[in-house]
């Protein structure tokens, strides 16, 4: 069974061209274009791994992420960051990579690849 | 008349006979009878005690004093004083003339140089003052103070004259000191009020009560002249005094003090200044006096302003960039993959993606470019209409390429406007071009149009975009115009907008928008003519 990545990205450009690279690579990508939206999604379905847009100083990223460590199903699910913002995220600990925009597929796919296999 | 013939004289008036007589008068000296043998002796006494009294007198005049014939200017009699100054004996010089002895000269002296005071006084009858340079028995020259008074015999003549000389050398030379020193002194103080007046700071030296005492040049230029009024008065047209004052600091601590403030010119214009103060002693080591200087330093201000303005622009478009170039990214993507797998579907995707990516990354550079040179507004008439349709004809191609309908409406006269024709140009495309994504954003319509609306009314023009686009939420809709806002992913900067608010406040214009999510908006520019 193919691995599940949920994209939360509210461009679309850059949404599909993470479920093309995705699914492409044998995954089985879908795209939350916000907070909420990804939280239901979420709940619905548990995702293997989350690509997350966090941009500061919006808000939504940081609240998802918080939101997320509450709930015991869902705070282990591995998280990377995909951000335009040069700023450190520091409580951040699911974390598990956090790259900046516009970055390398290659080193992209590692990741996941290193993660969920 | 000498001392001899005077104490003759004085013999003769006591003792001559009556005429023709020759018995004895009776005398009487201190109530008692006395024969004239006697009489005469005691006269003879008196006079010689008067005459040596006079001789003693003579001497102790410091002044050299010197009796001299009037007619002759031969000297008479010389005082010990004199005989000091030239180091003569009494014999050389009785008998020898004044002008000799004095001057080393065998004639009298003369005007302008040395005017003879003798000759003065002679003539005139009154007392005489002059100054003369007198040569010493070495020739060392003496400055001298000569007064001479007139003698006068029985008939009323000026028989001879008192000559008194009096040794100015030392007064002589304090004086000149003086005059040097007052001529330094003359010299010092212009080359400072050359320095004061040449600074090119606003200087200002004010009192306790912050009132102007002195002040210089360039601050008299761009503040007036008036002395004595409080400063704050001056530069910064307030009734009281501002808090923190710097020059209220130094009289406090007698320490300088800075502070950055803003002056306003005679003529309104502000000006930045850095104001340093440094106090003034006097002699008794009290600081009464304060100095102000202000270096202006708006160029400065201007230039950091426009730099931080700038690198705070760079700063939150770099975010707006990267969206773009991840955009790039994935429509690279799918070309590559789309030839890899055969999928013309994809490769359409890719080269479409890749081309509105690349053609926003193309805008944002010519923005920044734009934005980045600071340029001034050419104003001149230009023809409303005409400008219309020049503008319409450059943008038609873009927009009827991407499937939109181009609508416009407008009369075809509406008279001229007084505008930068390059920079409305530059402000009205951002505005169309924003249009034509709003429509390419929008999913949700089959068909996308947008117009173009202009009329005139009196003096104002009005500019109508409308477009049937993706439209905007409230707080895109609030930011739109600033630079605070932040455009993610792949939409691009914000700065065009920014621009286009920028070229349309500057004629003088207003820049309104109404929007609805999903249905579109209307863009209303209002210039006037």
């Amino acid at each position: 069974m193919a691995k599940r990545i949920l994209i939360v990205e509210d461009d679309r450009n850059i949404a599909e061209y993470l479920m093309t690279l995705f699914n492409d690579n044998g995954y089985e990508a879908y795209i939350a274009s916000n907070g909420v939206e990804a939280f239901e999604m979420v709940k619905a379905e548990t995702p293997d791994l989350i690509t997350l847009d966090f941009e500061m100083p919006e808000s939504w990223g940081n609240m998802f992420y918080r939101k997320m460590q509450k709930i015991k199903k869902l705070r282990n699910i591995p998280i990377i960051i995909i951000s335009g913002v040069e700023a450190e995220f520091p409580k951040l600990e699911k974390a598990v990579a956090s790259l900046r925009k516009p970055f390398d597929r290659e080193e992209l796919l590692r990741i996941v690849r290193d993660t969920i296999g | 008349m000498d001392e001899k013939s005077e104490r003759n004289h004085l013999l003769s008036k006591n003792l001559a006979p009556e005429e023709g007589s020759l018995a004895e008068p009776e005398i009487t000296l201190d109530n008692r009878t006395v024969s004239p043998p006697e009489l005469f002796v005691q006269e003879e006494k008196e006079i010689d005690s008067l005459g040596r009294h006079s001789q003693l007198v003579f001497d102790s005049i410091s002044d050299a004093v010197s009796i001299i014939d009037a007619s002759t200017f031969k000297i008479v009699d010389a005082n010990r004083a004199f005989l000091n100054q030239y180091h003569l004996q009494r014999n050389d010089v009785i008998g020898a003339t004044c002008h000799l002895i004095t001057h080393h000269q065998s004639t009298p002296c003369t005007p302008p140089l040395d005017p003879c005071p003798l000759y003065e006084t002679a003539k005139k009858g009154t007392s005489t003052t002059v100054e003369h340079v007198h040569l010493e028995w070495g020739g060392e020259k003496v400055y001298v103070e000569i007064t001479a008074f007139p003698m006068f015999d029985d008939s009323g003549k000026v028989a001879s004259v008192v000559h008194i000389s009096r040794d100015i050398t030392e007064r002589k030379r304090a004086e000149e000191e003086r005059k040097q020193l007052i001529a330094e002194l003359e010299t010092t103080q212009e080359e400072l009020k050359q320095l004061f007046n040449e600074v090119p700071c606003y200087i200002s030296i004010q009192d306790e009560e912050s009132r102007l005492t002195k002040t210089n040049r360039k601050f008299q230029e761009d503040f007036g002249e008036e002395l004595g009024c409080y400063c704050y008065e001056k530069y910064k047209h307030r009734t009281t005094r501002c808090f923190p004052c710097p020059v209220q600091e130094t009289f406090e601590t007698g320490q300088s003090h800075s502070s950055e403030e803003i002056f306003t010119t005679q003529k309104g214009e502000q000006v930045h200044v850095l104001v340093r103060t440094a106090p003034i002693p006097n002699t008794k080591g009290q600081t009464r006096l304060v100095m102000e200087m202000s270096t202006d330093i708006t160029e400065i201000r201007k230039l950091q302003d426009r730099l931080s303005s700038l690198g705070f622009m760079i700063g939150s478009m770099s975010h707006g960039v990267k969206g773009l170039l991840t955009g790039i990214d994935g429509g690279m993507y799918f070309l590559d993959t789309g030839f890899q797998k055969n999928d013309p579907t994809r490769i359409k995707n890719g080269i479409d993606q890749v081309k509105i990516m690349i053609n926003r990354i193309r805008k944002t550079i010519l923005d920044i470019l734009y934005y980045s040179k600071e340029r001034g507004m050419n104003y001149a008439p230009v023809d409303v209409v005409s400008f219309t349709n020049d503008l319409i004809r450059t943008v038609e191609p873009k927009i009827k390429d991407n499937g939109i309908e181009l609508i416009c409406q407008y009369d075809n006269d509406l008279g001229s406007f007084e505008i930068d024709a390059e920079a409305l140009r530059i402000s009205l495309i951002n505005l169309l071009e924003n249009a034509v994504e709003a429509c390419l954003e929008d999913k949700s319509k089959s068909h996308h149009r947008i117009s173009i609306n202009l009329s005139r009314n009196k003096d104002l023009v009005t500019f109508l975009i409308e477009d049937n686009g993706i439209g905007m939420d409230a707080e895109t809709k609030n930011k739109m115009f600033t630079l605070f806002f932040s455009s993610k992913g792949s939409k691009g900067t914000g700065l065009g907008l920014y621009i286009s608010q920028e070229i349309i406040k500057q004629h003088g214009g207003t820049i309104a928008v109404e929007t609805v999510p999903g249905q579109g908006s209307i863009f209303r520019v209002t210039l006037p003519a």
